[in-house]
């Protein structure tokens, strides 16, 4: 990491104030469950160049504003161009992750990975600032309410882990939400894709009315015979209970998208994508994993 | 009556398929998600749901039909096809276990000797056709038998009948008919 930040001319300090930042923020988001939450009503992120840039740039700090309506964090991926009050124009070369700062939280020594490239490149809009010749893209602009201040973390590793603490708080309501399976841990439900889960509401009261209408029908309740009652078939109590419910419960659950799972008999094939395997009490994050297993 | 000779043919039942209805809707995508060892395939508008013990493998319509195939008798299909009506039952839906009934019996058995197919066709034009480009072994059907079975030139058979009784018959059946044009072994 030093290194790359040392190739854009940036100070090592200027790293560790930065990594500094990141875990006090890290430690609030788990003290607040849900960083997001905070209120947002809209947002300015704090831009602050680093000292020793090139070029001319009388301010060192550039105030942006973003839509109020943004979730955040925020991905700015490379190639968008931000405007600041004032009307120029930044576009950014390096993807950058904006993250809502606590409240009343100021940036001391902010770090932008981000390096505003004054391009010569003919702008659609005129500029205010004559020195540099912007790339116009977004057109939002700047919104009139309260603002606040943001910082910008720059490591990608945050992303995952917000990826990650999020992740942690979806309830999975599908299949048995533990796997069954001795060798894969995947559940079978989740070959949906994206699926996690939604039950219609509306089936729910349906079901819960049939269980009510059931339980008076159903013969025993702790044998749940098979309620047969047509023509050759007399009703069950003699009818067979599971007698391997689920090889075992286990806790190691993925949850995923695919790509293309496969079957052949009994032998199966999974091309996985995205996703966070809990295995052995511990979490694993892939972008990409090929597993293969027999039913 | 034994037409056979003294030596007992083994005929080794290999899959039955058999039909029941749940008399009920069933909701597919509650089963896919609910269910446990099921696969979707909302293409073709079914869910399969696979159970250990029997090993059978059920297709299930919304419309409440189910197949089972892969059982090895008829009364392990039965036992599948119920133990499953017991599975979506816990899932939650009224089902009643109605119209259970045997669609297929495949059976397999081998004669002692090898058969010569171009005679026994021959012999038994219009019940036994041979297409040697379409397919290795000649196809005999059974007509009141409702069976049909296919003779390899090693003499292999494959019976496939509407229940194991009709899959024995055709065999002892058949076995006098092959026994006629059967190919010296030492050839």
């Amino acid at each position: 990491m030093k290194e790359l930040f040392l190739d854009e001319g940036l100070e090592d300090r200027v790293l560790d104030d930065l990594r500094h930042l990141w875990e006090t923020k890290v430690m609030q988001s788990k003290a607040m469950e849900d960083f997001r939450k905070n209120n947002i009503n809209s947002s300015d992120f704090v831009l602050q160049l680093p000292a020793n840039y090139p070029r001319t740039n009388t301010q060192t700090l550039a105030t942006f504003s973003l839509p109020a309506s943004l979730a955040y964090p925020v991905q700015i991926p490379a190639g968008v161009t931000l405007q600041t009050a004032s009307g120029q124009l930044y576009k950014v070369n390096v993807p950058v992750v904006v993250t809502q700062a606590p409240v009343g939280h100021q940036p001391v020594s902010n770090v932008s990975q981000k390096v505003p490239e004054r391009s010569e490149m003919p702008a659609p809009q005129p500029v205010a600032v004559a020195q540099n010749p912007v790339l116009l893209q977004e057109p939002e602009p700047p919104s009139a309410a309260p603002h606040k201040l943001f910082t910008i973390p720059c490591l990608p590793k945050l992303d995952l882990d917000y990826t990650y603490s999020q992740l942690s708080d979806i309830v999975q309501l599908d299949g048995a939400a533990d796997n069954s399976d001795p060798e894969e841990d995947e559940d079978l439900p989740l070959e949906e894709n994206d699926f996690l889960g939604l039950i219609n509401a509306e089936a729910i009261r349906a079901l819960k009315e049939e269980n009510g209408s059931d339980s008076n029908s159903i013969s025993s309740s702790s044998d749940d015979g098979v309620v047969d009652e047509l023509d050759p078939l007399n009703s069950g109590d003699d009818v067979v209970e599971q007698d391997i419910p689920d090889l075992f419960d286990t806790d190691n659950v993925i949850v995923c998208q695919y790509d293309k799972i496969h079957r052949s008999k009994n032998r199966w094939k999974f091309h996985l994508k995205d996703g966070v395997m809990s295995y052995g009490g511990r979490d694993y994050v892939f972008s990409k994993a090929i597993g293969e297993a027999e039913w | 009556m034994d037409s056979k000779n003294d030596e007992a043919l083994d005929i080794i039942v290999t899959n039955v398929v058999a039909t029941f209805r749940t008399r009920c809707h069933l909701n597919l995508r509650k089963i896919a998600l609910e269910g446990t060892n099921v696969i979707y395939k909302p293409e073709m508008g079914k869910v399969l749901m696979k159970l250990r013990k029997p090993k059978i493998t059920a297709s299930i319509w919304s419309s409440g039909k189910i197949i089972c195939t892969g059982a090895t008798s008829e009364e392990e299909a039965k036992l599948g096809a119920r133990r499953l009506a017991r599975c979506l039952q816990k899932l939650g839906f009224k089902v009643r276990f109605s119209a259970f009934r045997v669609v297929n019996v495949l059976a397999v058995c081998s004669m002692p000797f090898a058969v010569h197919l171009i005679n026994f066709t021959t012999n038994n034009r219009p019940i036994a056709s041979y297409e040697p480009e379409l397919h290795p072994a000649a196809t005999y059907r059974i007509k009141n038998l409702k069976a049909t079975v296919q003779v390899f030139s090693t003499g292999s058979l494959t019976v496939t009948g509407p229940n194991v009784q009709n899959v024995a018959a055709a065999v002892e059946h058949i076995y006098p008919i092959l026994y006629e044009c059967q190919k010296p072994r030492c050839k």
